[in-house]
């Protein structure tokens, strides 16, 4: 592991080749949780998140030879992770040809058989609200309420621009309080 | 970046409800996970750069060279030419004959409804300028006082005046008027050869004798 650096040091030492698995590490032990965080909330079973958090550094580790530097590295990671999610999802409703609703089932469904899960208990009624939203609003909910994401980084990381980034954000709490209320 | 006292304050703007809830994890993480990711995320790249996925996979597969079996014609990329055909457009006239006899018909319709439109509007300027002109005529040959001495005339007529003209002109007063008395005046006065002569001409002799 090497000392504290950032970003920037992190991917020039990537592109040597000595250098690169030990910089590599490092990123991934730097990002590691936040992203399985935005993974998780997404896939909800640790199970799909682990297999997404695999293909999404497997394709960093491809990628980042390429990688630019006036972006910013993690917010690059967070956008590979967010398509990679969704991809995943995807591959997942095809797979069983079911509809958005029977996703946001199905994601229900595994939620209740987590572990300590109780649907009276109000972080879980949080989740429970969340999937019920749309996609977008879904993750652009997450983004700002746990990861406390400005919406212009938001932007970057979903292609969005900040109006519409707010308005899906202002959408989704409401809903999300209008679920709480009713159950 | 804006501060976490701001994201809090615009979710509490939006809904106090949400903006009251936990933010605690909900999800439960195997343990050690995050101490053992990367280590075994560097042992999957290794394993899919190094083709150990294919072998595992499909032995066979992988065990079989990467030689391509087709062949190609000798020099064949060095004589390649690929031929952009020109995109040459069928030459069209700018005046065709179905065109403008098109336009040529369409061009007389016109003319003719414009001809009659014409027509009839200079036929109603001329009745109205007749008639204005007419008009002027009357106000130049009458005069003025000639005017207003007839309309006081008319005012002036009395209403019993109007209606002894009524009473003569009624038909049915003058036969109300003729009693018996009166026609055997008038009978009187006429020759007797003259009324059997009327009598004997309408045939009426036979049935009335008037004396």
């Amino acid at each position: 592991m090497l000392p504290e650096l950032d970003d920037i040091e992190l991917v020039r030492l990537f592109k040597d080749t000595q250098q690169r698995e030990k910089a590599f590490t490092s990123i991934v032990k730097k990002y590691q949780e936040k992203i399985y965080w935005q993974i998780r909330r997404i896939v909800i079973t640790h199970q799909d998140a682990d297999d997404v958090m695999q293909n999404v550094f497997i394709k960093a580790w491809n990628g980042l030879n390429n990688f630019r530097e006036d972006a910013k590295l993690y917010t690059w990671i967070y956008r590979i992770a967010v398509n990679e999610s969704l991809t995943y999802l995807e591959q997942q409703k095809r797979r069983s040809s079911i509809s958005f609703d029977d996703v946001s089932e199905s994601l229900e469904n595994k939620m209740q058989s987590e572990k300590g899960f109780d649907e009276n208990k109000a972080i879980w009624k949080l989740q429970l609200a969340i999937q019920q939203l749309p996609e977008k609003q879904r993750i652009v909910f997450n983004l700002r309420y746990f990861e406390e994401m400005p919406y212009e980084e938001m932007g970057i990381i979903l292609d969005t621009s900040v109006g519409a980034l707010k308005a899906s954000y202002h959408h989704a709490v409401k809903k999300i309080e209008e679920y709480i209320l009713n159950h | 970046m804006p501060s976490i006292n701001h994201i809090q304050e615009e979710l509490t703007s939006l809904s106090q409800h949400v903006a009251q809830l936990p933010k605690s994890t909900t999800f439960a993480v195997p343990k050690d996970y995050f101490e053992t990711f990367p280590e075994r995320l560097m042992g999957a790249i290794h394993h899919e750069a190094s083709g150990q996925d294919l072998i595992e996979l499909s032995p066979l597969l992988k065990s079989l060279t990467h030689e391509n079996p087709y062949t190609i014609p000798e020099g064949y990329f060095n004589n390649l030419k690929i031929e952009v055909p020109r995109n040459q457009a069928p030459v069209r006239g700018m005046y065709r004959f179905g065109t403008l006899v098109k336009y040529a018909a369409a061009a007389c319709l016109a003319g003719i409804i414009a001809t009659v439109f014409f027509v009839s509007k200079k036929e109603n300027a001329t009745q109205w300028a007749t008639l204005s002109k007419e008009h002027e005529t009357f106000h130049h040959t009458v005069s003025p006082d000639a005017i207003a001495m007839y309309l006081e005339e008319m005012d002036n007529l009395s209403a019993a005046e109007t209606s002894e003209n009524e009473q003569v002109d009624t038909g049915s007063n003058l036969l109300v008027d003729l009693n018996r008395e009166t026609i055997k005046e008038i009978l009187q006065e006429i020759p007797d050869k003259d009324i059997s002569l009327y009598m004997d001409q309408d045939g009426l002799g036979d049935v009335y004798s008037l004396n």
